[in-house]
């Protein structure tokens, strides 16, 4: 495992040309180019991206940018991955102001969001140094080989088996955890002791990625549409007024001719206007829209890793319990034994060995009758899926009513059975206390590591906003001034005009 | 000459019913007024209307100044009193009283003097002026109507009719071209307003965030506060897109010299037809007096040598008959000669008035049009510098936003 060098220790930073281009002076990622190519077996076209970093460049194309942003989010449950432009997305045509909607200016807006994409990733802490984007910009690799290598190809599949925390020795801990006693938690578990802290960040993220999605961003994208049109009427009206300074002369004509030309610049300015609006501002609304909904994501997987956990413990309760009513019984059996020993007595009072178990057995499957069935001791050892909307109840027995009263009437020695079950909960309580102790410190890890991220991203976010309210503020005041220039020399034309 | 209309007052119940009076000042230097700056008086629409026709008949070769609307929308809908109206009426009734005192002619007119200095108005509007009565009237004047074309133009009307060709191109162009701006401008503004509601919208949803987001609460509720703001700049400036009613104005000026035009044509018609009547009852006489003369052709002989002979028929002395006739259309002539003198006069008179008030409509135009453009390049003006204002007053709250410690690089 060591020799291969695409699977590094997560604690140690790859040290990779990658690496250190990112982190130098330099550090810049450039999406610099688009070309459209063709896929010659199925013939529809794509556009490939150029990405630049340092020295290297490489290419790659939309899908593949969906492809990384996926497998970071698998390799990294605890981090919040930036988001990429959405996949043929109405709104971004409609948002766009100019009338021609081809693919040209999809293009440009793919070309910028990508590229905020990859430097976001880049300057993150955890997510700059994955190999995994290392080699994503490394030239000459193809990105379906890093699919298929690791640690993309370790990966387990079900998000909660992985270790989410960095921890020495995962491939063992993951090991652990995807055995088949271990429990899994459904969508709809309610924790029984919620951290306080998450619940607060999981009301507040629901709030804001809705407020974001349908208010925000439909208002400021209205407000941008709104200017597209004004800028066209602007433009007809600048042709009428220029109409009109041709059948004036003088004074008057050239007056008229300069207010065409105030109107003009309006028509120009306007245009300007929308386009740095889309980019400095509408475009990053969008993001951190998308921001939030995958903050709820990350939020959701601490929050289930949290559920595994009170799971685990619930578990290794109810196995506790069973243990205990076995070694019940079995002290109660031997007890009897000896007393029938003791005794030699076989006669009236001589007591059915056989009745007795049955007696001891059918107490123990009198508790149980009516109970749920045992999730996880059958004999193939298959994992169960729980339909109960509750979760975990009451106490869990071993041994369902049926399997019990069958193995009693096949079973020739209960007793054997009986230590063999014994044996059986105890291993199963060892696993299960393995497991509880890699969840609870994974758990930990992984609240501290989804907190962190959470301040780091506040940070960013309101570093975000500060720019994006200063651009607005900006664009508009550019925006005036011009104007302003051109209209005054529009007066200064019409004083000329003779009383 | 300077007047002014400097108030306005509802009359609700008075017995002739609901109307507004207008109080209109005066200040001028001429000395057909009885005092520089005589007392105010109290004017109602119809005053207008009695100045309007008075001076359309005192001065048919000037263009004079047209009314307001009377038929506008919301007379009809019964919305005769409310602020608005009124103010656009006094708005026009100034520009018709502006445009007045300014017409050389014009503010010399004593229905003028009347009208601005008389205390006992109502009886004044009595007395009619006598307008230039219509010769045509008498000799059944519905031949002429005001599409008969000019028929047989001569030389020197050749080149005046160029002259009126060329001011009429001008007047339907400037017609047109005004009408264009006042469509786009209409257009503007409606679309202005529309996106005024787009700022406030956005303002609201960013006053919500400031709530959502509170680190930094305080400068989100100031942006929004300035995107209010800027809003409500582009309310105003929609509506100080005054330049839109003086183009109506205009365009309704430019209606009043386009009548003005017609009415010239027409007294050129009326000359010629007049000239023609003249000629033909000339030739009539020639050939009465000399029938032979014209034996040939025309078939004005025949129905003469038809008449002469039915009358022979009759037995009517034919010597007498052609005496009485020959007086008759003698005297004819000289009614003629003496009309065809006078519409001639009138003819010559208007076109060369209507010359000069086309001249005096292109000043007036000028004018009009510079105050007009001024206005409208000022609430622009005014819109860029206050717009600027607001959003530089934001930069430095937004400047000093607090983002802490940022993360470095590892």
């Amino acid at each position: 495992m060591n020799n291969d060098p695409n699977k590094h220790n997560p604690n140690q930073p790859c040290q990779c040309n990658i690496d250190r281009a990112l982190h130098g002076p330099n550090g810049f990622v450039f999406i610099n180019g688009a070309q459209k190519q063709s896929d010659t077996p199925t013939g529809k076209s794509y556009f490939a991206y150029n990405i630049r970093i340092g020295d290297t460049e490489t290419k790659h194309r939309y899908s593949e940018f969906e492809s990384l942003r996926k497998s970071l989010v698998r390799l990294h449950p605890t981090m919040i991955v930036p988001p990429i432009p959405e996949k043929h997305s109405i709104v971004d045509y409609a948002a766009l102001q100019t009338r021609v909607k081809d693919d040209l200016s999809m293009v440009e807006k793919r070309k910028r969001m990508l590229q905020t994409f990859l430097n976001r990733v880049a300057k993150h802490p955890q997510l700059g140094h994955d190999h995994v984007f290392h080699r994503f910009l490394e030239n000459g690799v193809a990105w379906s080989d890093v699919l298929h290598s690791s640690p993309l190809s370790d990966l387990p599949k079900n998000p909660l088996q992985v270790i989410a925390s960095k921890q020495p020795d995962i491939a063992a801990y993951e090991a652990i955890l995807a055995n088949s006693l271990i429990p899994t938690p459904t969508a709809t578990y309610t924790l029984k002791n919620p951290d306080p802290r998450f619940e607060e960040s999981e009301k507040f993220t629901y709030r804001i990625a809705n407020y974001m999605s349908n208010n925000l961003d439909k208002s400021q994208r209205k407000v941008i549409r709104r200017l597209g049109e004004l800028a066209n009427d602007y433009a007809e009206l600048g042709a009428v007024y220029n109409g009109f300074s041709l059948n004036e002369t003088g004074a008057v004509a050239n007056a008229i001719e300069k207010i065409g030309q105030a109107v003009d610049a309006s028509y120009t300015e306007t245009g300007q206007m929308v386009t740095a609006l889309e980019g400095e501002f509408a475009e990053p609304i969008q993001e951190h829209s998308q921001f939030a909904h995958t903050i709820k994501q990350v939020l959701r997987f601490r929050h289930m890793k949290h559920a595994q956990v009170e799971l685990i413990e619930s578990s290794l309760k109810n196995k506790e319990e069973s243990l205990q009513n076995l070694l019940d019984i079995e002290r109660e059996a031997s007890r009897l034994h000896d007393a029938m020993t003791t005794e030699r007595t076989i006669g009236s009072n001589a007591l059915d060995i056989d009745q007795i178990n049955e007696a001891a057995n059918s107490h123990t499957s009198g508790e149980e009758s009516g109970q749920e069935e045992s999730p996880y001791l059958n004999n193939d050892h298959r994992p169960i899926v729980r339909r109960r909307s509750r979760g975990w109840g009451g106490p869990v027995q071993m041994i369902s009513a049926v399997g019990h009263t069958l193995q009693g009437l096949i079973d020739v020695d209960p007793a054997s059975t009986r230590h063999n079950q014994i044996g059986k909960t105890k291993d199963s309580m060892e696993l299960l206390q393995k497991a509880l102790e890699i969840t609870r410190k994974d758990l930990a890890a992984a609240s501290i590591e989804v907190q962190a991220d959470l301040d780091r991203f506040q940070r960013e976010k309101i570093r975000d906003l500060r720019d994006m309210l200063i651009a607005y503020a900006k664009v508009h005041i550019n925006y005036c001034q011009k104007n302003l220039e051109s209209w005054e020399e529009a007066r200064v034309e019409i004083d000329k005009i003779p009383n | 000459m300077v007047i002014r209309l400097v108030e306005t007052e509802k009359h609700m119940d008075s017995p002739q019913g609901a109307y507004v009076a207008y109080l209109v000042s005066c200040m001028t230097s001429l000395r057909t007024f009885s005092s520089h700056q005589s007392r105010p008086v109290w004017r109602r629409f119809q005053d207008f209307v009695w100045l309007h026709n008075a001076l359309t008949l005192e001065f048919p070769a000037c263009i004079i100044p047209p009314l307001p609307d009377r038929r506008r929308l919301e007379y009809i809908k019964g919305d005769r009193f409310s602020t608005e109206f009124i103010e656009r009426r006094k708005w026009s009734l100034q520009w018709f009283m502006d445009r007045i005192s300014k017409h050389p002619q014009l503010q010399l007119s004593q229905s003028v003097r009347i009208f601005l200095e008389s205390n006992d108005f109502v009886r004044m509007q009595s007395r009619r002026i006598s307008p230039a009565a219509s010769v045509l009237e008498s000799i059944g004047g519905s031949l002429f109507t005001a599409f008969t074309k000019v028929k047989k133009p001569d030389e020197r009307f050749v080149e005046m009719k160029d002259n009126f060709d060329k001011i009429q191109d001008n007047l339907d162009t400037v017609e047109r071209l005004y009408t264009r701006i006042s469509k786009r401008q209409h257009v503007l503004h409606n679309f202005s307003l529309d996106l005024q509601h787009d700022y406030a919208g956005f303002a609201e949803s960013m006053q919500g965030f400031s709530v959502r987001e509170s680190e930094i609460a305080s400068p989100l509720q100031k942006f929004s506060d300035t995107t209010r703001e800027y809003s409500m700049l582009i309310k105003t400036m929609a509506k100080d897109v005054l330049f839109l009613n003086e183009i109506h104005e205009l365009l309704a000026y430019c209606h009043s010299a386009k009548a003005a035009l017609r009415a010239r044509d027409q007294k050129q018609v009326e000359f010629e037809a007049l000239s023609g009547y003249l000629q033909q009852a000339v030739q009539e006489r020639e050939r009465t007096l000399y029938p032979t003369r014209y034996s040939s052709g025309s078939s004005l002989n025949i129905t003469d040598f038809f008449t002469e002979k039915l009358n022979e028929v009759r037995g009517i002395d034919v010597q007498r008959a052609r005496r009485e006739k020959l007086e008759k259309l003698d005297h004819k002539i000289k009614e003629l000669e003496g009309e065809v003198a006078r519409a001639n006069d009138i003819s010559n008179s208007f076109s060369s008035q209507v010359l000069k008030e086309s001249d005096i409509f292109e000043k007036a135009k000028n004018k009009e049009l510079k105050q007009g453009l001024t206005a409208y390049a000022d609430s622009h003006i005014d819109f860029f510098k206050k717009g600027a204002h607001a959003w530089e007053k934001i930069l430095p709250v937004l400047e000093s936003i607090d983002v802490g410690d940022i993360d470095q690089r590892q």
